[in-house]
C-alpha cells in the first residue's frame, strides 16, 4: 500500500455539502436531501418553471429527478473531500399520476452494484403520497469511482461552458 | 370544448420550455424535431448536459410527433405513459437535436421512436416512448402514420 489511505467519516456520513447543486439542479431548484448507503432522496417544490402545456409537472422534469436520485443511490461516499461519479447508460420511466403542486419527493434505492456499473430504482411521490412516476436506471462508474473511497474532489472551475 | 389552433413552432413557449430554452422546430404528421443549444443551466456537476435535459427534449419530441393537426383544427394533447432512454454516446457539438417518429398506435395510445444527435451528426441517445392522447382530443389525429 502506498500513499495516504483515505479515512471514512466515523459515523458513515456522506456530507451533502460536498455536492454543489449546480447547473440543471439549480435551474429546476431540485435538491438532494439525503445520501446514505444504497439510498438517496431528492425533493422539488413544483412551480411554474416546471409546468408543461397542461400546467402540471413535465414528464421530462420527473425523468431528470429519477436520473439524478438513482445515480446518487449508487454513489455513497462517506469519505470527506472525496466523491464518486458515474454516467447514465439507460433510464426507463413510467408515469403513473399527474403532479400539479406541492413538494414531490424522489426516493432512490440501489438494486445492484457490480464492478463497473450499478442499477437503481426510484419512486417519485406527490405530497399526498400518490405515486407520480417510477423508474429504473443503469449507470457506469467513472474510473476511480467504483469503490466507496471514490476520488478526490476536483471541481473544475476551468470547465468549459 | 374546442381549443384554438396551436402550432408548437410558433406558439409562445410554455413554462418549462422557457426554463430550459428549447424550440420545436419541425412539426409534421408523424414527425417532430426539438432543438436546444447547450447552456450552463443544463449542466451536471461534470459540466456536460444532464441526462434529464436529454430526457426533456426527447419526451417533448415524442409527444409532438403524434399531435400534428392542420391549421384551424382544434389542438390535440397527449401525456407520456412510459419513456425508455439509452445514452449511447457523448456530445461532440453544442446543439442538441431530438427527432421523433410516430411508429404506430391507435386512437388512444401511440408509440414514438426518438434519436438525439448534435449538429455534427453524433448520436447521443435513443428513446422509445408510449404516449396517450388526452380525452376529448383523441378522435382528431391527422397523419397518424403506421
Amino acid at each position: 500500500m502506498s500513499g495516504v489511505r483515505p479515512t471514512p467519516d466515523p459515523n458513515g456520513v456522506d456530507d451533502l455539502a460536498k455536492y454543489p447543486e449546480a447547473g440543471l439542479h439549480e435551474t429546476l431548484d431540485f435538491r438532494i436531501v439525503e445520501r446514505s448507503e444504497g439510498r438517496a432522496v431528492g425533493e422539488l417544490v413544483i412551480d411554474r418553471r416546471h409546468a408543461n402545456r397542461n400546467g402540471s409537472l413535465h414528464g421530462g422534469v420527473l425523468s431528470a429527478m429519477i436520473d439524478s436520485v438513482g445515480s446518487c443511490a449508487g454513489l455513497y461516499c462517506p469519505y470527506p473531500g472525496r466523491i464518486r461519479r458515474c454516467m447514465t447508460i439507460s433510464l426507463t420511466v413510467n408515469f403513473t399520476g399527474i403532479a400539479r403542486e406541492g413538494r414531490v419527493r424522489a426516493v432512490g434505492t440501489l438494486v445492484n452494484a457490480g464492478r463497473s456499473s450499478f442499477t437503481a430504482a426510484v419512486e417519485v411521490r406527490a405530497e399526498n403520497g400518490a405515486l407520480a412516476g417510477h423508474g429504473i436506471a443503469t449507470y457506469r462508474y467513472f474510473r476511480g469511482s467504483e469503490k466507496p473511497e471514490g476520488e478526490p474532489i476536483a471541481y473544475d472551475d476551468d470547465r468549459e461552458a | 370544448m374546442s381549443e384554438q389552433a396551436y402550432d408548437p413552432r410558433t406558439a409562445p413557449p410554455y413554462p418549462l420550455q422557457k426554463t430550459l430554452g428549447y424550440e420545436i422546430t419541425r412539426w409534421e404528421p408523424g414527425f417532430a424535431r426539438v432543438e436546444a443549444d447547450v447552456q450552463e443551466c443544463h449542466q451536471n456537476v461534470q459540466g456536460i448536459p444532464h441526462g434529464g435535459v436529454y430526457a426533456v427534449l426527447m419526451d417533448t419530441a415524442a409527444a409532438f410527433c403524434g399531435t400534428f393537426t392542420e391549421p384551424g383544427q382544434p389542438s390535440v394533447r397527449v401525456m407520456t405513459l412510459s419513456l425508455t432512454l439509452n445514452f449511447v454516446g457523448a456530445m461532440q457539438g453544442t446543439r442538441m437535436i431530438a427527432d421523433a417518429r410516430r411508429v404506430g398506435g391507435g386512437k388512444s395510445v401511440f408509440f414514438s421512436e426518438v434519436t438525439l444527435t448534435d449538429e455534427t451528426g453524433a448520436l447521443i441517445a435513443t428513446a422509445s416512448a408510449t404516449m396517450r392522447y388526452r380525452k376529448k382530443t383523441n378522435a382528431r389525429i391527422a397523419g397518424a402514420g403506421a
